[in-house]
């Protein structure tokens, strides 16, 4: 049962899957191959830097990976009204548990391709006894990353349904007036600077994604 | 007798103009039950309701003794189900769509669906969002078949089919029934398909179930009656009078159910001149049964 619904998750985002794939593959080659040049490679501070773009960019791969997965996934039950997963003789619990641990699988994908592209790239740097490359531990959050992201679509999408955008739009302006509340409201802005503090950082729920990401640190 | 389907008192509600509303219904075990109703009658709701699809504000759904919508997920491994529109995986080909389905029943019948993709004529590599709509309604009665279901729901199954593919779903379907001796129940505003298949019939209108009753008392109980001299208050009457209109002169013309000749005597007594029993074919009967329904629900706002 599970095998089976794995085999249609990976035959709805196959096409998404492989340019992701091959994007977080290239990413870290062609930062390099771009970047090394210009910076002359003697500074560790510069190669750090490069790294550091490297794990940004790979952030946002993996996060847009998951999110993708997550709104496609949802949209072909949606486009057939749901009838076919609730007229299957399984709790909704259980189907929405294979359909998640599909989707999480399938993310493996992505940053296996990360994997492969960082270990590609940073073996083409020389690297001074200082500093060390981190392909495994970017491969490793870029798949958080991705499972982080997806869990939230999943979760906005499956509980809000149709009124999904609707609701993500009412969050990102519920964002933007708490940008500007900030701005203007120096009393509020202590405990939202906290609360923002605390999602964003580790440990907090969105640590993954914001925290700092590198290929190259010391 | 027992019933596969028993519902009580349901009630749902769909937005501000649609509700069902106070929903009795029971499909006896073993039986062809027809469910017949116009568009936006509520069939589609109520099988919706039953398979645990949708939550119902009030009343109890026992199907094949299971509650629904709680135990909904043991009705369904004992169900095959084939609905109004095709709701398979469109970017499946038929033999992928075959395997996953499988992968959720134990019930499965390998063979036998091999069997019917053949007699359908559907090729395994062909993708389901490229199907045909005659093909996709066999491959969606395959599908309802191949579970070996002891239950067989199915919503407008041959709507919109041609008659050649019409007659291999049906075939298929009774095929089954004789064999296995499945309960069916079957939605459509098909009245004369519903007519060869159905030995039970049941009419929802308006999100209420009007009539409910075995085929050969809704085909051979409701008759239409020409009258001379009609009293204007009849007294009560051994068959049940769903209209009462004017004819020519001081005629009137009765439709009435539960109609049996020995009831003739009936005018006899009541100084009133029967001057014909005219037999009505379903359809008519659907109509008449629909118009009296709606007329009482009338008089009753």
């Amino acid at each position: 049962m599970f095998g089976q619904t794995l085999y249609t998750q990976w035959k709805w985002n196959r096409d998404f899957l492989a340019f992701y794939t091959a994007v977080g593959f290239a990413a870290p080659l062609v930062i390099l191959w771009i970047a090394l040049p210009h910076l002359g490679l003697t500074s560790a501070l510069e190669l750090v830097s490069v790294g550091n773009a490297v794990g940004m960019t790979t952030a946002v791969i993996a996060s847009v990976a998951g999110l993708t997965v997550a709104w496609q996934g949802y949209g072909i039950d949606d486009r057939v009204g749901h009838i076919y997963a609730l007229s299957l003789p399984i709790t909704r619990r259980r189907a929405l548990a294979m359909r998640a641990g599909a989707a999480a699988l399938v993310l493996a994908l992505p940053a296996l391709g990360v994997w492969v592209g960082a270990t590609l790239a940073a073996g083409q740097v020389a690297l001074p006894a200082t500093l060390h490359s981190y392909a495994g531990s970017l491969a490793s959050r870029a798949l958080l990353a991705a499972w982080l992201a997806h869990a939230c679509m999943f979760a906005l999408r499956y509980s809000a349904g149709r009124q999904a955008k609707m609701v993500l739009a009412t969050l990102l302006v519920g964002l933007g007036v708490l940008g500007i509340a900030v701005v203007l409201l120096p009393p509020v802005r202590g405990a939202l600077s906290s609360g923002y503090a605390f999602l964003i950082s580790n440990p907090g729920p969105f640590g993954v994604l914001f925290a700092r990401w590198t290929l190259i640190d010391v | 007798m027992t019933h596969a389907i028993t519902i009580e008192n349901l009630a749902y509600r769909a937005g501000r103009h649609f509700a069902i509303r106070d929903l009795h219904m029971r499909v006896p075990n073993g039986s062809v039950y027809g469910f017949l109703g116009p568009n936006g009658s509520g069939k589609t709701t109520t099988i919706r309701l039953l398979l645990g699809m949708l939550p119902p504000a009030d009343g109890t759904i026992s199907v094949l003794g299971h509650d629904v919508p709680h135990g909904a997920h043991h009705a369904l491994a004992r169900i095959g189900y084939v609905p109004e529109r095709l709701h398979l995986y469109p970017m499946l080909t038929v033999e992928e769509t075959m395997r996953y389905h499988a992968s959720f029943y134990g019930r499965w019948d390998a063979t036998e669906a091999k069997r019917l993709r053949r007699a359908f004529d559907l090729r395994a590599e062909q993708r389901v969002g490229r199907l045909s709509k005659g093909e996709a309604g066999k491959l969606m009665m395959l599908l309802a078949l191949a579970v070996r279901p002891e239950l067989l729901v199915l919503d407008e199954p041959t709507d919109g089919l041609d008659p050649v593919v019409r007659r291999d779903v049906l075939a298929a379907l009774l095929e089954y029934v004789s064999t296995h001796g499945a309960t069916v129940l079957m939605s459509s505003h098909l009245v004369h398909e519903q007519e060869r298949v159905c030995d039970w019939i049941g009419v929802m209108d308006a999100g209420r179930l009007v009539a409910e009753m075995p085929m050969h008392a809704f085909r051979s109980g409701i008759k239409r009656l020409r009258i001379a001299g009609a009293p204007a208050h009849a007294s009560p009457t051994p068959f049940g009078i769903l209209a009462r209109r004017a004819g020519a002169g001081r005629e009137e013309e009765w439709v009435v159910r539960d109609w049996r000749d020995d009831m003739t005597s009936w005018f006899a007594n009541e100084n009133t001149a029967l001057r014909e029993v005219v037999d009505l074919d379903l359809e008519e009967s659907f109509v008449e049964t629909l118009r009296a329904a709606r007329d009482a629900g009338g008089r009753a706002a």
